[in-house]
């Protein structure tokens, strides 16, 4: 079995397909390909595939990432190409490696960068600035219709703004997750009660080796856990 | 100039996906002064729409011309419709997002009454007059066609032209008059009186004045339509890159239609007469369509489509040639609407080896005498035979179909229904069942509705006390545990029943009730009975002159002037059969001469030649 991680963009066209439906059109587009993909055994085999953190439905992302397994000895470079040929426009795979560890890419990520507009009446330096200088954020978690205040500062490991945006380097993964959404409403609750965000782009999402946050297709995050 | 929604809509709207397009194979091509823009328009939700194969039959074939292009649009669901109103945006297409006015022309597909109300909204939304008076020369053709254009006088206020019968052929002679409409800039009558040229076209204005002020029949009407129909069905196109929705959609799989037109003809089914005579594809070019379908799909799911899967008369060689185009690659097979049979079961364990789904019988009558009535040829014997086969190859699920309300119903026959239920029952107990699950089984009743076109289209429906009545019986009877009893509205069979019938007052009475509010009335959380007894109570019709009286076989009745090939004394013959309870052959065993053979092919002649 050869597993191929790729790295792929979502664009604005297709940021309102929801996660599962975009694993579903993945799932089609290897079948239209050609390509010999993986299945789990038993009664009702699924294509073996497995994705990187998921995006919020309305974002758009050029940092995607997904772990495909293949009967076949494929190259990267190979699947890459027979990929972009049949995906729906608005998905494009922008790069591919070999993994050669056991280690998935979903229990991989520790880390995410993403930017966005931040529409206040406060500057967006100083919404940065106060941030950054917060020893507490608290915002109000829903989940599973239970609603909890949690702390996000600890979540948050860099904010900055840039060309009238604002970009925010966050905590990822299974454990931990902020999503930036939850960035803006600490702001509203804490700076300025206007304050909204729209255009979420995923700019990276990252692993962590000896300590050093580095890009899921780096060869040390292929090769090594 | 397309429109633009921006995300806030999106980001409050169910299933934005919906309303976004770029799905694969799907065509977005630039709108030009050359090129003949048709934009297909499914009367109810993405999910539904984008189930049907006729659809994407039209989307491929106007989409293979370079002087046209066909664009999709759907009912946007309440939630989205409220948000485009607020904000100005019209009714729009999918692929290049132009607001349906733009178009050369809109063709609504009619496949049930209860979505009417929903053409209505969607010319509405487009900024559109919904009566063809209130619609000027800069606006688009409206156009109509699929099973319920059979009856269309219903709509005769609101459409154009209708396309009576099957549209593949023929959708390109209209493209043709839309083209010369656009470069000689013909005025509306001009085009409409080319397409009225056209076989199969039915352009209403020709009758008005038949009809008076108040749309009561004064005239008899002038000529008949006959419906147009593919001769051969192996000539008939098919779309070799059907579209692929991102979301899940009601039909979520590749489907390879095999025949066209049923040889059964029971006696309620007006598909079993409308789509006479039976045509059947080879299986050599169904093999190659399906190969064709899953390679530019990515399907893992293939489906076969007819009336009636079980008289293919190539089913096994068919079956055979899908299962080894399906095992390798991880497909699976589905065989709907197979006969309650012996040889089914057989081809099920065959087929069954990736997917196991229920067993479903639909054996519409609980008694033999009404199903001898109905001309549903199956017996209990068969469906006791295939049931213990089922049971003790590993099936627990079932599911049993039925109608009340047909005609010489007594509520014996409607014990009929419970007995036969509590039968399937004590067979799942003296079984082994290999898999040790329980069985789970579900009886579902609609209630008969007369359609035009069929040998029951003189009979009156049941009252609504009386579907009431016949309706809790049977739930009375039905409480048993592992059995679940699933009914439909008898409200909803009430309304439906008035418009399948209908003429052009109806048609008055559904603009009254979409004024009113009604649309999407075939979702049971969206029909609003009282609006719809208000608005026929508004225009001066009685339901019950619709719905329960029994026509007088010498009665004129509005769909007179449509012929389907099959002859109305034979509709009439039959009609007298039913009441005798004897049954007639279906069309392979012996042909009955209803009429069908005028079109020159199908089943009429292959047997001839045999």
């Amino acid at each position: 079995m050869t597993v191929i991680r790729i790295k792929f963009k979502k664009d604005d066209s297709v940021k309102f397909i929801s996660h599962l439906d975009m694993m579903k059109a993945f799932q089609r587009a290897i079948r239209r390909a050609g390509l010999q993909a993986g299945y789990s055994m038993g009664y009702n085999p699924q294509m073996q595939m497995v994705f990187g953190l998921p995006l919020s439905l309305g974002f758009t992302s050029v940092a995607e990432y997904a772990d495909f397994s293949f009967l076949e000895a494929y190259t990267p470079e190979f699947m890459l190409e027979r990929l972009n040929k049949v995906l729906p426009a608005g998905l494009l795979v922008l790069d591919a490696g070999m993994r050669e560890t056991q280690k998935n890419i979903m229990a991989d990520i520790m880390f995410a960068e993403y930017e966005f507009v931040l529409e206040s009446s406060l500057g967006q330096d100083d919404i940065v600035e106060g941030i950054m200088g917060a020893k507490r954020l608290e915002v109000q978690k829903t989940r599973k219709g239970r609603s909890k205040m949690i702390d996000i500062r600890p979540l948050i490991l860099k904010a900055e703004t840039g060309d009238g945006l604002v970009r925010v380097l966050v905590s990822a993964g299974n454990e931990n997750n902020l999503n930036p959404r939850l960035a803006v409403e600490a702001v509203a609750r804490h700076m300025d009660s206007s304050a909204t965000g729209r255009g979420y782009h995923r700019l990276g999402q990252f692993v962590e080796r000896d300590g050093v946050m580095i890009d899921p297709l780096d060869d040390k995050a292929l090769k090594t856990v | 100039m397309p429109v633009h929604i921006n995300d806030e809509i999106l980001m409050n709207v169910e299933k934005p996906a919906r309303y976004t397009g770029g799905e694969v194979n799907s065509v977005a091509r630039p709108h030009s002064p050359g090129t003949v823009s048709f934009a297909f328009c499914f009367p109810d939700v993405y999910e539904v729409g984008m189930s049907h194969m006729g659809g994407q039959i039209l989307y491929s074939i106007i989409n293979n011309r370079e002087d046209a292009l066909c664009e999709r649009i759907y009912a946007p669901w309440t939630d989205m419709e409220r948000l485009m109103v607020e904000n100005g945006i019209p009714l729009y297409s999918l692929e290049t997002k132009t607001p349906a006015a733009d178009f050369d022309i809109l063709g609504f597909t009619l496949q049930y009454e209860m979505s009417y109300t929903n053409i209505l909204n969607m010319l509405h939304l487009s900024g559109l007059g919904i009566r063809r008076s209130e619609r000027g020369e800069d606006t688009p053709l409206i156009c109509a066609g699929g099973p319920c254009a059979f009856n269309p006088e219903t709509l005769a206020e609101f459409i154009d032209f209708f396309l009576i019968g099957e549209g593949e052929e023929k959708i390109n002679a209209i493209l043709d008059v839309c083209k010369l409409k656009k470069q000689k800039g013909l005025d509306k009558a001009a085009a409409l009186r080319l397409m009225s040229g056209i076989e199969g076209i039915y352009v209403p204005s020709e009758l008005d004045g038949c009809y008076d002020a108040d749309a009561n029949l004064t005239k008899p009407f002038p000529r008949t339509i006959q419906k147009t129909i593919i001769k051969d069905f192996n000539d008939a196109p098919y779309p070799d890159k059907p579209i692929v929705p991102f979301i899940n959609i009601v039909h979520d799989r590749t489907m390879i239609e095999i025949f066209r037109g049923c040889i059964r003809g029971c006696r309620f089914c007006q598909a079993g007469f409308t789509y006479r005579p039976v045509r059947e594809k080879t299986p050599g070019l169904l093999l190659k369509e399906a190969e064709e379908k899953l390679n530019s799909t990515g399907y893992d799911d293939i489906s076969l489509a007819s009336l009636s899967t079980s008289d293919y008369s190539a089913l096994e060689e068919l079956t055979d040639g899908l299962i080894g185009l399906t095992e390798a690659a991880n497909t699976s097979l589905s065989l709907p609407s197979l006969r309650a049979d012996n040889f089914s079961m057989e081809l099920m364990n065959k087929v069954q080896k990736v997917r196991k789904s229920g067993l479903t019988f639909a054996p519409e009558a609980g008694t033999q005498r009404l199903r001898d009535v109905i001309n549903k040829n199956i017996t209990e014997e068969d469906m006791l035979g295939t049931a213990r086969i089922a049971f003790e190859g590993g099936w627990n699920t079932i599911k049993l179909y039925f109608m009340l309300g047909l005609p010489t119903e007594t509520m014996e026959d409607v014990r009929g229904i419970a007995d036969l239920a509590k039968k399937i029952k004590q067979i799942y107990r003296e079984c082994k069942n290999p898999s040790g699950k329980t069985l789970s089984m579900t009886v579902s009743t609609a209630f008969f509705i007369p359609k035009p076109f069929t040998p029951f289209q003189w009979e009156g429906q049941i009252s609504v006390d009386e579907m009431t009545r016949r309706q809790h019986y049977l739930g009375s009877l039905l409480q048993e545990a592992r059995i679940k009893y699933n009914w439909h509205d008898f409200r909803l069979s009430r309304i439906e029943a008035i418009i399948s019938r209908g003429d052009r007052r109806v048609g008055r009475a559904i603009a009254r009730a979409w004024e009113k509010g009604c649309k999407f009335d075939g979702w049971a959380d969206h029909f609003d009975y009282e609006k719809w007894v208000g608005a026929l109570e508004e225009c001066g019709i009685d339901g019950d002159y619709y719905a329960v009286r029994e026509r007088n076989e010498y009665e004129i009745l509005p769909w007179d002037f449509i012929d389907i090939g099959v002859r109305k004394s034979f509709l009439a013959d039959e009609r007298h059969r039913a009441y005798l309870g004897e049954t007639t052959k279906n069309c392979r065993e012996e042909c009955t001469a209803c009429g069908a053979a005028c079109f020159g092919g199908g089943i009429c002649f292959d047997r001839n030649q045999n």
